[in-house]
Order: structure tokens, then sequence, then C-alpha cells
């Protein structure tokens, strides 16, 4: 067995989990037999902003309150580009959002999710501590209302 | 090690079955083997009619198979429960990556 680096190319569209065949490239055969095929199985390496499954892509946004709250337009980076995405007014964290098709091309090509995080700004200068006062002065708000109740 | 130029090898995608004797072929098996491994529900042949055929994503899981099968010196039965347990893990940490709690 000697060992032998290749140069393999990978086909647009192919997923975790499947195999790619080249033929010929494998151990030689015994008696002077043909030689056998070398086959490659695909995982995908991790990557720091998209998590794949299936063939369906996932990424997390991080939004602002007010963003997750008003609406806001923002943009969200796929492997094809950037794309532009409406952030529905009263969102909340968790909520996914599909952008169709973007996700690993093919017949039919994945989708891409956005699961949306929202990020509280740190209160730590008095102006932002006088926003959130103002905001649990002004807004009837308690996030563990509905806890154990049947609302 | 020397270096060559690039190579296109086949995808073997679920579009790109292969016919039964190739198929045990590339999970380095022969044809009874695979046909045991279909009998026991293990493997699902691509058609439900004969002639059998494979989609390329079934070599992973028939190798799995024969690799368990070998290691641990068991019978189908207990492969299969092998396998069950093996795809709900998977399922899991898919959910996991998905929500993004995964190691990737």
């Amino acid at each position: 067995l000697h060992e032998r680096t290749l140069q393999v190319s990978i086909p647009r569209g192919i997923r975790g989990a499947q195999q790619i065949r080249l033929a010929g490239q494998g151990g030689p055969g015994i008696g002077g037999g043909a030689r056998g095929d070398l086959y490659l199985e695909v995982e995908f390496a991790p990557h720091p902003r998209w998590r794949v499954d299936g063939r369906d892509l996932y990424f997390t946004l991080r939004v602002a309150p007010w963003e997750a709250a008003l609406g806001a337009a923002v943009e969200v980076p796929t492997p094809d580009g950037t794309v532009e995405m409406n952030v529905p007014a009263g969102s909340q964290t968790g909520r996914k959002l599909r952008l169709r098709g973007r996700g690993i091309p093919g017949a039919p090509a994945g989708d891409f999710y956005v699961l949306l995080e929202v990020v509280l700004p740190p209160a730590n200068d008095e102006k932002a501590r006088a926003a959130y006062r103002q905001m649990s002065h002004e807004l009837a708000f308690d996030p563990r209302a509905a806890e154990g109740g049947d609302s | 090690m020397n270096t060559e130029p690039v190579a296109t090898g086949e995808w073997l995608s679920e579009a790109h079955t292969l016919e039964l004797e190739a198929f045990a072929l590339a999970c380095c098996t022969d044809a009874d083997v695979v046909r045991a491994l279909v009998d026991e529900g293990l493997l699902q042949p691509a058609a439900d009619r004969p002639p059998w055929h494979f989609g390329g994503e079934a070599i992973a899981r028939a190798r799995r198979i024969l690799r368990l099968q070998r290691d641990f010196e068991a019978n189908l039965q207990s492969v299969a429960v092998m396998l069950d347990l093996i795809d709900e893990v998977e399922r899991l940490r898919a959910q996991l990556r998905r929500a993004g709690l995964g190691d990737g």
C-alpha cells in the first residue's frame, strides 16, 4: 500500500453521508486483476456561521429588541450572497423564518432557515439604565405572567 | 506523495442507483448478504419490485451494518437495535445542530 494524494472535484449539491466513486482509484486487483474503485464518503466540516441538516441550512440571526418588536429589514449572509429579509414585527427569540430554496442546491433545493435571537443592549451606562427603567414604568409587562397558567 | 490532476468521480446520489451485484461490490460483500439485509428490513431497495436497485446513500448504511455485525459478532436482530439507537442519536444531534447547540 502506498499513499497518494488525489485532487477530487466535489459535485455541486452533494450532501453529507453521500458517496463519490472514483473508478479505478482503489487498491490493485489480486493476480493482475483490474484496480478496485475508491469510495469517498462526504461529511461537512462545521461552519462557523451555517449549520447543515440534510439539504437545509440554519443560521442564527441576532436582532435588537426593537427590530424584533417593531419589525426590520435586515441583511442575511447566505452561501449565494447577502439576502435582504424582513423580520416581522412582534418576533421573539426562536422564531424561524424560511428563505425557500436558499439551502444546498439540487432538485429540490434545500431551504435556508433563519432563527432569530433577540439580544439585549447592555445596561452598562446611565443612559441605557434610564431607558430600561422607562420601559419598566411604561410597559405593563410580566414575562412570567403566562407561567403555570392556562393562557 | 505525488499530486495528480483533479479527479472527477461519480456522485452516488439517491438518483444514481446501483443494481444488486454492483451495490454488493460497493459494500465489499456479496449479493446474498445484501438480500439478507433487505429481508431483515435493515436495507430498503430504491424500488420494491425486482430487479432491485439501491441508492448511493444506502452504501454507507450497508457498510455500517456489516461493520457492526463483524465487530460485535452480532446477529442481524441485534444490529437492527443498534441501528435504531444510532439513528435516534443522529436525529437528536440534528435537532441540537439546528438549534445551534450542537458540536457542529
